[in-house]
């Protein structure tokens, strides 16, 4: 009963928004990933299978240690599974080389990171327009692509400010422009509201929504805050390195 | 390619601009200081050997000598050649010398050293030896029984080899000389010093005397004729103007004189290369550390431009391009520092060293050179440490595991 309400509120937002959410835009098959630490071999996931259909937004939770952002990690191709294949946007990312990820995850993919990871000697506008600039894209796309975003994030009065002179919400908006400044057709975003307070929290996760509902933006989100879970459309649970 | 180039050159940009001021003027004057370090000791060595060559032209050979033909012992009819070398354009002044070696004893030391006969006036043309008086005066032509001793002969006026010298000899003193078998007394009329010590371990005397010692009074005989000509005649042209008056004896310019000088260059020439070795290795070194210190303080920074889609050589090549950076704005403040500061202060204030008076002579074509082995070690010494992290694995970068 639960559930059949749960899937009509997400038709009639699938309604609203004009995205058909019925097909698949991640599929990670049977996921095996291993980390030797010492002596010791730490199986981090053990066999995760996982879809996500385009214009979700998907939270990943479970304890610490559970497997979280090693999942993310893999299905954002930042890291490679000892087993088991993700394939994204029809393509099967296992066979793609290192180069070729990287170029992948360039055009197709955005990151958002826990402590931001921006970088200090860029400003804002820099920060956000450099994976364009990599792209090839003219002075003139990159910089209004770059000015429209970083507004779009409510820091349109910001461009050349550097992220030392920022605060974390807003170090944390200007990464979330840089994420969806290429328009990726998936948006990963690691613990984005670890370091920040509820407040700030908040806003970074009405952000996500926004991009979510009004673009049909795929997002995927560790996060170990339940109130998170209520932005999302699905919760996937982790338990031991295994769907729960 | 281009948008690469242009990543590439936007990172390195800002890393510069926006980074840590302080590492980079540090990087910015160690590379001035090995480039200065890399041309110093090759224009100290130009300026040695321009001293050198200054010496030997003005106080001993001339630009070009004359020497007896092969298996002769002099030039005959010395003052008729001597006329007909004078009578060439270029020529400034010719003097006919006898040469010989002679033993020198004043009270209980006695020492070896080479003596000339000259006619004071025709050596006056030639070289700057009256120049060079330090104590008493120059020979003049009916001087008989009176000589000229260098400062290693005579000791004192701060001689290099004080020991081997007759130990302060003071003009008026008398010495004896003995060439072959003949001793005569002489009286001491002046002591010079050129500072060049090969030159200043000689004794001159009028020409007369030493043919009279040497027993061929009258006979017009010579051992060598050194000639002057004016500043900036090619020697080689020298040799061949005389060569087409018919002169038939060896004819050698003072470059083929100099035999030990260029043995000494040629050593000197070996210190240069291997202090220059050593000083490209330590450029290397340091290079290498400060990107190896700055890579591995922004390795998170790497993996998170990794993670976005930069590509790896795009990142590498940032790097290479802030140390090539670094080591042109080295070597343009260290050349600058050379060329108006250093050389034209020691121009203006030379150095004393112990064979005179140095400046220090900046080779361009050395300079240049140097710049560009400064920038290939810039670029090894940075592409080693930055492709080393940057092909690191992605998640070990971002998360240092």
């Amino acid at each position: 009963m639960e559930n059949e309400r749960e899937n009509e509120r997400e038709n009639e937002r699938e309604n609203e928004s004009g995205i058909q959410k019925n097909d698949t835009i991640i599929e990670g098959m049977d996921i095996v990933r291993t980390f030797r630490m010492g002596e010791v071999q730490v199986r981090a996931l053990r066999g995760v299978s996982v879809k996500i259909r385009r214009g979700e937004f998907v939270a990943i939770m479970g304890p610490s240690g559970s497997g979280k952002t090693t999942l993310l990690n893999q299905l954002g191709i930042l890291d490679t599974p000892n087993s088991g294949k993700v394939v994204i946007d029809g393509t099967d990312t296992s066979a793609l080389s290192e180069k070729e990820k990287g170029k992948f995850r360039l055009h197709n993919l955005g990151y958002v990171f826990q402590d931001y990871a921006l970088l200090p000697e860029l400003n804002a506008a820099e920060n956000v327009y450099l994976s364009l600039m990599m792209q090839g894209k003219s002075k003139v796309e990159y910089e209004s692509a770059a000015a429209e975003i970083l507004t779009a994030v409510g820091l349109g009065d910001r461009l050349a400010q550097l992220p030392s002179k920022m605060s974390g919400g807003q170090q944390q908006r200007v990464s979330i422009a840089r994420a969806l400044a290429h328009s990726p057709i998936i948006l990963f975003a690691d613990e984005p509201c670890a370091n920040l307070d509820s407040e700030t929290s908040k806003e970074v996760l009405d952000l996500f929504k926004k991009f979510n509902t009004e673009y049909g933006q795929t997002i995927v989100m560790v996060t170990h805050e339940e109130w998170h879970a209520a932005y999302t459309d699905r919760v996937i649970k982790l338990k031991d390195g295994m769907l729960e | 390619m281009l948008e690469k180039a242009k990543v590439s050159f936007f990172l390195a940009g800002r890393s510069i601009t926006r980074g840590n001021k302080g590492i980079t003027i540090f990087t910015i004057f160690v590379l001035t200081l090995i480039f200065v370090q890399l041309v110093l000791f090759s224009s100290m060595l130009a300026g040695v050997t321009l001293k050198f060559n200054e010496l030997m032209v003005d106080y001993q050979t001339g630009n070009v000598v004359i020497e007896p033909e092969e298996e002769q012992r002099y030039i005959e009819d010395a003052s008729a050649l001597q006329k007909k070398i004078e009578s060439l354009p270029r020529v400034l002044g010719t003097t006919a010398r006898l040469k010989t070696s002679g033993n020198f004893r004043y009270k209980e030391k006695e020492i070896g050293g080479t003596v000339y006969g000259i006619d004071p006036m025709d050596e006056s043309f030639v070289t700057a030896i009256e120049d060079a008086i330090i104590s008493g005066e120059f020979l003049s032509r009916p001087d008989r029984g009176e000589i000229i001793l260098g400062r290693e002969v005579s000791g004192g006026f701060g001689a290099l080899m004080e020991s081997r010298s007759l130990g302060g000899v003071e003009v008026g003193d008398t010495v004896e000389l003995t060439i072959e078998g003949k001793t005569r007394e002489f009286r001491v009329k002046g002591i010079y010093t050129t500072r060049y010590f090969m030159a200043d371990a000689s004794a001159y005397i009028n020409r007369a005397d030493l043919e009279e010692m040497l027993g061929v009074e009258g006979q017009d005989l010579a051992q060598e004729i050194a000639v002057r000509t004016t500043a900036g005649t090619d020697e080689y042209e020298t040799r061949m103007a005389l060569l087409s008056l018919g002169v038939r004896e060896n004819i050698r310019t003072w470059h083929e004189f100099a035999g030990i000088l260029r043995l000494i260059e040629n050593t000197l020439g070996l210190i240069r290369n291997i202090m220059n070795a050593i000083g490209l290795l330590i450029a290397f070194v340091i290079i290498f550390v400060v990107i190896y210190v700055n890579i591995v303080n922004k390795k998170r920074q790497i993996g998170v431009q990794k993670a976005i889609g930069i590509e790896q050589n795009v990142i590498v090549a940032s790097f290479v391009l802030q140390a090539m950076l670094y080591a042109g704005t080295g070597v343009i403040l260290g050349y600058c520092f050379m060329r108006f500061g250093l050389a034209p202060y020691t121009v203006a204030h030379p150095v004393e060293i112990p064979l005179g008076t140095m400046s220090l002579k900046l080779d361009d074509a050395e300079a240049i050179n140097r710049a560009v082995l400064l920038f290939l070690a810039s670029i090894v010494g940075s592409v080693i440490p930055a492709y080393k992290l940057a092909q690191k694995d992605l998640l070990e970068l971002i998360w240092d595991k």
